[in-house]
């Protein structure tokens, strides 16, 4: 399995943390908060489909509510599959950061 | 709701997403766009929603096609490096048939106009106009009292009203100007839609001194005033107050006016109520009639009326929007827009036949594209989807070429054919499915050829290169260039018989002279003085002649019934009559045949006839001077006959006509002949000495020549129009040769190459590569002659007066492809005959 993207990356751990709430707008504020520039819908939609097509996440449809214009909420929930993609980029992560402590900073 | 998300960008979205997904984006979004809504205003709000539709659109596009869409990304590659590779062929293969398209687009806007005239009427449907037949022919006029008549006895006549248009001197306090004015009746405003600026539709010609102007004449004589209520005068003579203002009359009218005036004031009790003509009559007829029937009913009325002279007329009804496309006299327009019609289809034909003659051509060299697909999976529907779509968007493509020179090349399309043509998409749909339909036609049409043809090898054998050597398509593509060259030839002929025809037109001697001869419309005051008038004028040294007449010798146009001696006393035949001044055959330089011209000594003149050759030819006379001839009951001898002259269009034969000097009659058309050397001082005297007679006259002239080409504008301006769409067809049909000329001289290098080694000589290859040509070109002529004879001799008939289609209009149409085609080939013969043979066998 290739290493999960970045954005993906960021998806999942947003989908992990809203816990049970992490739909289209709660998803797009929380990178907001995150990377500080709001992405727009094609951006978290594609990603989306495609962490759907590889069984990273699955979806769960919500109550229609008012404001959605009486619209099903289209909610997301991590897979095991997911957990593990997210795990290992992780893994991958701090190897890289303690990698570049050592050297790169540890130089400067 | 106010707040709710932009509907179309919703509905933009929903083209693309279903079901879940669609709900799902929907959701999210206008719930985000409530939050945005609050936080910064609903035009943010409004415009953020439409940023991110925008934003998403591509994606789900991308998502939709999936594999198919990276199949069509590798079509598109394929497609534009194969137009990058061959950029000569792929631009000569473009370029024809953008051109072919430009062609179509600019006739089928011509087409379109023409078709346009007089369908603005919301009662067209039910519109006709009167006409009248004496036996021999049928004429647009009508008596005045038909209309009305018709309307009190049947009740299938709903509304009636006459349209007889005269020039009138029309004067508003210093502004004084001649307006074309037409006497209509209450009922008009009622039948014609001619939509009000100002003033009340239903009361404006309520009264006899009401007059309508449309928008442009008055401003004319207003300015910014307003002219409701105000009074004008015509003709010096009579009040009119205006009552309203009509929209400027559209050019695709074949009624055309400045003013709308009631004929009561004008034309006096006893002409209004008669039965003689003047003008058309209009009717509006109930919904639902048998028109047939109608026509039948009303057929005898001018015999039941109109006691006086027992003519044998009968009226008939002439559907409205028919007036204009089935003209009474000269050439049917409609036959113009068939012929125009025909040329789109021929140029559409040639472009095509273009496209698909150099893109089979070009298959071989494609073949191990399609052997390599097949091999790889593709199925034969895949290559036919490929290049169905290949020429589909190379159709397109041209068709964005075409448009783009068509808005280039409107201006002066529009100076040629004096038309207002405009492509404008927005309110004209029918153009753009026109369109549409053009491309998507020439697209199928070009590609199904060589995607059926190029889908059907069989990948072993290309691979292995043994296809290709079929003789199949080759006849095909034979068969193609006849056909083309064909069509192109009937085009060259047909142009240069219409130009011959016209060329006789401009050089035939009319039977009278009218070079340097003015026309000048008299007023009321000039006509009394009229004798000091002519002696004033005379007394310049640069005016030779001057004389007058009712009628202008270019259009000698009236019923009027004669007697003469022999026949039953109340037995009249209708003949057309000209009043004439003394001077006036010697000023024409008419020659008589018998007799002699009216003259100024003999007191008796003033009733006695001058008649034409085909008056004479009526009478039945074997010595016709001295014989008891009468118009209207007014009796006098024959005096002298006329040799024929040609008085209307070459189109009819000449018609029998009778001349007299009759004081009774005003003879409202001033001929003056001047010195061709002295034109100016000659006009400054006419001016000066008419408006010295009269304070109120407008001094207006015309030479009679310009009157007399005027007449055959319409068709000098079509043969102008066919002679470009010739010429472009013939270039076009060029361009496909050259291609394939380049092509053939391209895969045959080999060949001559080789056998310039063996010592063939430059000539001996340059007739080789052309001689196949040179077949093909002469059996399109063949083909062609028999078919350009049949059509244009049909069209040269309608003329009473033509030119014959002589044998060297064949010759030079054929000499003229032949050549055209020899130096396209030749030239690319010559090119190919020049290279060093080492460079073509050294490869490989």
């Amino acid at each position: 399995m290739p290493l999960i993207t970045r954005t993906e990356e960021i998806i999942l751990t947003a989908i992990i943390i809203l816990k049970g709430n992490a739909y289209g707008i709660t998803i797009r504020d929380y990178i907001k908060k995150v990377t500080g520039e709001e992405w727009s819908f094609a951006n978290i939609y594609d990603p989306l489909n495609k962490l759907t097509q590889k069984e990273y996440v699955r979806k769960i449809e919500g109550e229609p509510t008012p404001e959605r214009g009486g619209r099903r909420k289209i909610l997301y929930e991590i897979t095991k599959d997911g957990m593990l993609a997210l795990k290992e980029i992780q893994e991958v992560n701090k190897t890289i950061l303690f990698d570049l402590q050592n050297t790169a900073f540890g130089k400067l | 709701m106010k707040n709710a998300p932009p509907k179309f960008a919703v509905w933009l979205l929903s083209r693309f997403l279903f079901g879940l997904e669609l709900s799902e984006k929907l959701g999210d979004l206008e719930e985000d766009f409530l939050i945005k809504q609050k936080e910064r205003g609903i035009l943010k709000a409004k415009l953020w929603y439409w940023k991110q539709i925008l934003l998403t659109i591509p994606v789900c596009i991308k998502n939709i096609f999936g594999w198919g869409g990276i199949m069509f990304q590798n079509y598109l590659k394929i497609a534009v490096r194969n137009i990058k590779k061959h950029k000569a062929f792929s631009f000569i293969n473009i370029a024809g048939l953008a051109l072919g398209m430009a062609c179509c687009i600019l006739i089928l806007l011509w087409v379109q106009d023409e078709l346009s005239f007089d369908k603005f009427h919301k009662n067209g449907d039910n519109l006709y106009r009167l006409t009248t037949s004496d036996g021999e022919g049928t004429g647009s006029s009508s008596p005045w009292a038909l209309a009305q008549t018709l309307k009190k006895d049947y009740p299938e006549f709903l509304k009636g009203s006459r349209f007889i248009t005269r020039t009138y001197n029309i004067k508003y306090k210093e502004n004084k100007f001649y307006e074309t004015a037409a006497m209509v009746d209450e009922d008009f405003l009622g039948m014609f839609t001619f939509p009000f600026i100002k003033g009340n539709p239903k009361t404006a010609l309520a009264n006899i001194n009401s007059v309508l102007l449309t928008e442009e004449t008055a401003i004319k004589f207003f300015g910014d005033e307003d002219p409701l209520g105000k009074t004008i005068s015509l003709e010096n003579s009579i009040d009119l107050t205006v009552t309203g203002i009509l929209e400027n009359v559209p050019s695709n009218s074949h009624m055309q006016f400045s003013l709308l005036v009631r004929p009561e004031l004008i034309a006096g009790e006893n002409r209004i109520n008669g039965w003689s003509f003047d003008g058309p009559s209009y009717v509006l007829l109930k919904d639902g009639v048998n028109v047939k029937e109608v026509e039948k009913k009303i057929a005898g009325t001018i015999k039941k009326y109109d006691k006086r002279f027992n003519l044998n007329l009968t009226s008939g009804l002439q559907p409205f929007t028919e007036i204009y496309l089935y003209a009474l006299n000269g050439t049917h327009p409609v036959v113009y827009i068939y012929i125009f019609s025909a040329i789109v289809v021929i140029v559409l034909l040639i472009a095509c036949i273009n496209f698909m003659n150099l893109t089979t051509a070009k298959s071989s060299q494609r073949a191990k594209e399609i052997g390599m697909r097949k091999v790889i999976g593709a199925q034969r529907g895949d290559i036919i989807k490929q290049f169905l779509g290949e020429s589909i968007i190379l159709a397109f493509l041209a068709l964005v070429i075409a448009i783009v020179s068509v808005y280039l090349f409107l201006p002066v399309f529009n100076e040629i054919s004096e038309k207002e043509l405009s492509l404008n998409f927005i309110n004209n749909s029918e153009i753009v499915t026109g369109l549409f339909l053009i491309a998507l036609f020439t697209g199928i049409i070009s590609g199904t050829y060589p995607a059926l043809y190029l889908s059907s090898y069989r990948p072993v054998q290309v691979l292995k290169n043994t296809v290709l050597k079929g003789s199949g398509r080759h006849i095909f593509r034979k068969v193609l260039i006849v056909f083309q060259f064909s069509a192109a030839v009937i085009l060259i002929i047909s142009t240069s018989v219409i130009l011959k025809q016209m060329q006789y037109i401009r050089t035939k001697d009319m039977g009278f002279k009218r070079d340097h001869i003015l026309r000048v419309t008299l007023d009321e005051s000039l006509i009394q003085k009229y004798e000091t008038v002519k002696k004033e004028l005379l007394s310049d040294k640069d005016i030779f002649q001057v004389s007058a007449a009712n009628n202008i010798p270019l259009s000698i146009n009236s019923f009027n019934p004669f007697w003469w001696e022999g026949r039953a006393l109340e037995d009249y035949e209708t003949m057309n009559f000209v009043c004439v001044d003394f001077d006036y055959f010697e000023m024409f330089g008419m020659k008589m045949k018998y007799g002699r011209t009216f003259s100024k000594e003999l007191q008796s003149d003033s009733t006695n006839y001058i008649i034409n050759e085909a008056a004479l030819k009526l009478t039945e006379f074997d010595n016709p001077l001295g014989k008891k001839f009468a118009m209207w009951k007014t009796e006098g001898e024959i005096i002298g006959v006329v040799r024929d002259f040609n008085s209307n269009s070459l189109h009819d034969e000449i018609s029998p006509a009778a001349f007299m000097i009759y004081n009774n009659i005003d003879k409202r058309n001033l001929f003056v002949k001047v010195n061709s050397q002295n034109i100016p001082s000659a006009i400054d005297h006419i001016e000066k000495t008419l408006s010295g007679f009269s304070t109120n006259f407008i001094f207006e002239y015309n030479f009679l020549d310009e009157d007399f080409n005027e007449q055959y504008k319409s068709e000098e301006r079509l043969a102008d129009l066919l002679k470009y769409f010739t010429f472009l067809a013939i270039f076009i049909s060029c361009l496909g040769l050259l291609g394939l000329a380049s092509f053939i001289a391209e895969q045959k290098r080999k060949e001559i190459a080789i056998r310039k080694v063996l010592g063939a000589n430059i000539a001996r290859i340059v007739g080789d590569l052309s001689k196949d040509f040179v077949k093909l070109i002469l059996i399109a002529n063949i083909i062609a002659a028999p078919i350009a004879y049949y059509f244009m001799n049909g069209w040269i008939e309608s003329f009473a007066f033509h030119t014959n289609i002589g044998w060297e209009l064949f010759l030079f149409a054929g000499i003229i492809a032949l050549g055209i085609a020899l130096l396209t080939t030749g030239f690319q013969a010559i090119k190919a005959a020049n290279k060093n043979p080492v460079d073509n066998l050294k490869c490989e």
